[in-house]
């Protein structure tokens, strides 16, 4: 019995160790070290802050909407006429290249998260945070979700984990902390505090 | 005379028919797709593989409408990448190369892997060469942490796809997304522009030109098209002499 106890604060120690690792990697590679004595309670004028999603169901949706401007661009695919571009983190861009000279956004197809897409035979797939989803656009004034694949795109989070700053460089922000939940967006604010990771 | 019609007529009647049922649906439904070099998900036939850090995922979409699950299989380690040609994967990771055969599309297996220095590496292949750029981290426009210093394209002799052997490495300044057209390579260079090589000698590209107009990341190949991912959003350019790219068009912001 006392053996067993034993054994038992010896794992949880040694898990601890283990995760207190963890959280060092998690912070450390994205602080600044450069300023030198940067104190946590340091307030900076102006920094990011991290916008997490909830990961309710509500982020787990996908929405069409009408055709929309290109802020973050991202990954693109191809079919025919047709090509697709990421708006990064936000959805993905339908548009019809069939005049190359003037090409035409169509459509625009809300996932929060969104990195990846592919396309076949009308249906289009991206990642909706680190879901997999086939939606249906044969008919782009019907879009709908025809399946999802819960986590099947894990990759979610380790590249939010390399990725996640905010869109400028050379900017102080807010270190994500993954345990709030994924980072869909970043807003710039003022006074704050805790601004301890730096943009390159 | 019922003879001419029934030898030509309707035999021409019928070629007819199938060329242009083609053509109607040709755009949406009967051509292949393509993703760019950075892409994670990839469609081959009725399979969309997509890469997690250390698996593939396989799903089959002979309906995409109801997809099935076919579960993951090991692949590597800090996947970034995947390219498909023909029955092969190529994975571009942060620590190297992995090539899958995918002759049984449900179950990819590891032909080989070969390993580098840490960096962010796209690939891009053909039946005899394989090309990989690495990228260092912190080049202007990078959102990626990769733990190199270097910057370059690799070029594998991959023929024999359980053997690769490194052939060239050509020094490039932040190379990004990359793409293959007959004899000529696309190396996208961020803010550094779009590098033409001649593949002449694949073994050893050349640099022909360099585009400095936009922020390239990624190009896709595509009949006489080329569409290249950039900064602000996409641009097309007419390749019909892959060597001499022509800016078409572009769509931005």
């Amino acid at each position: 019995m006392r053996y067993s106890s034993f054994i038992y604060v010896f794992l949880f120690f040694i898990t601890c160790f283990f995760l207190v690792s963890c959280w060092q990697f998690v912070l450390i590679p994205k602080q600044n070290n450069s300023s030198g004595g940067s104190s946590y309670s340091q307030v900076r004028d102006e920094a990011y802050v991290p916008v997490y999603s909830s990961d309710s169901g509500s982020t787990r949706i996908i929405q069409a909407a009408p055709a929309q401007a290109i802020h973050q661009a991202g990954k693109i695919y191809v079919q025919g006429d047709l090509l697709f571009q990421v708006e990064k983190m936000v959805g993905v861009h339908i548009i019809s290249y069939a005049d190359k000279a003037h090409p035409v956004k169509l459509g625009f197809i809300k996932s929060w998260g969104c990195s990846e897409v592919a396309f076949k035979n009308g249906y289009l797939v991206v990642n909706n945070i680190s879901d997999l989803v086939f939606i249906d656009v044969r008919d782009l004034s019907h879009i709908r979700e025809a399946a999802r694949v819960r986590d099947a795109f894990p990759q979610f989070y380790s590249d939010q984990y390399f990725n996640s700053r905010p869109p400028v460089s050379g900017k102080y922000y807010v270190c994500p902390d993954f345990s709030k939940g994924a980072v869909l967006d970043w807003k710039l604010e003022q006074h704050v505090t805790d601004a301890n990771c730096f943009s390159n | 005379m019922t003879s001419v019609v029934h030898k030509i007529i309707y035999p021409a009647l019928v070629v007819f028919l199938l060329i242009t049922g083609c053509t109607k649906d040709g755009a949406s439904a009967t051509s292949a797709g393509a993703g760019g070099s950075l892409a994670e998900f990839a469609i081959v036939g009725n399979y969309l593989y997509a890469v997690d850090a250390h698996s593939l995922h396989i799903i089959d979409i002979t309906d995409p409408g109801q997809p099935k699950d076919k579960g993951i299989v090991m692949a590597g380690f800090d996947i970034e990448t995947i390219f498909p040609y023909k029955d092969k994967l190529y994975l571009g990771s942060a620590e190297g190369m992995y090539i899958f055969s995918i002759a049984d599309p449900a179950h990819p297996v590891k032909e080989s892997a070969i390993q580098h220095f840490r960096a962010c590496d796209p690939v891009v292949s053909n039946d005899s060469v394989s090309y990989v750029t690495l990228r260092s981290n912190g080049s202007s426009g990078s959102t990626n942490s990769c733990g190199s210093t270097k910057n370059e394209l690799m070029v594998y002799d991959s023929r024999v796809a359980t053997n690769p052997q490194l052939v060239t490495e050509v020094a490039m300044t932040s190379p990004y997304g990359l793409g293959l057209n007959g004899n000529a390579l696309y190396v996208c260079e961020g803010s550094n522009g779009l590098t033409v090589f001649d593949l002449t000698d694949p073994w050893h590209p050349a640099k022909k030109q360099t585009l400095n107009d936009e922020a390239y990341y990624d190009v896709i190949p595509y009949g006489n098209v080329l569409i290249a991912y950039i900064d602000a959003g996409v641009a097309f350019f007419d390749v019909s002499d892959p060597l001499k790219i022509i800016k078409a068009g572009e769509l931005k912001n």
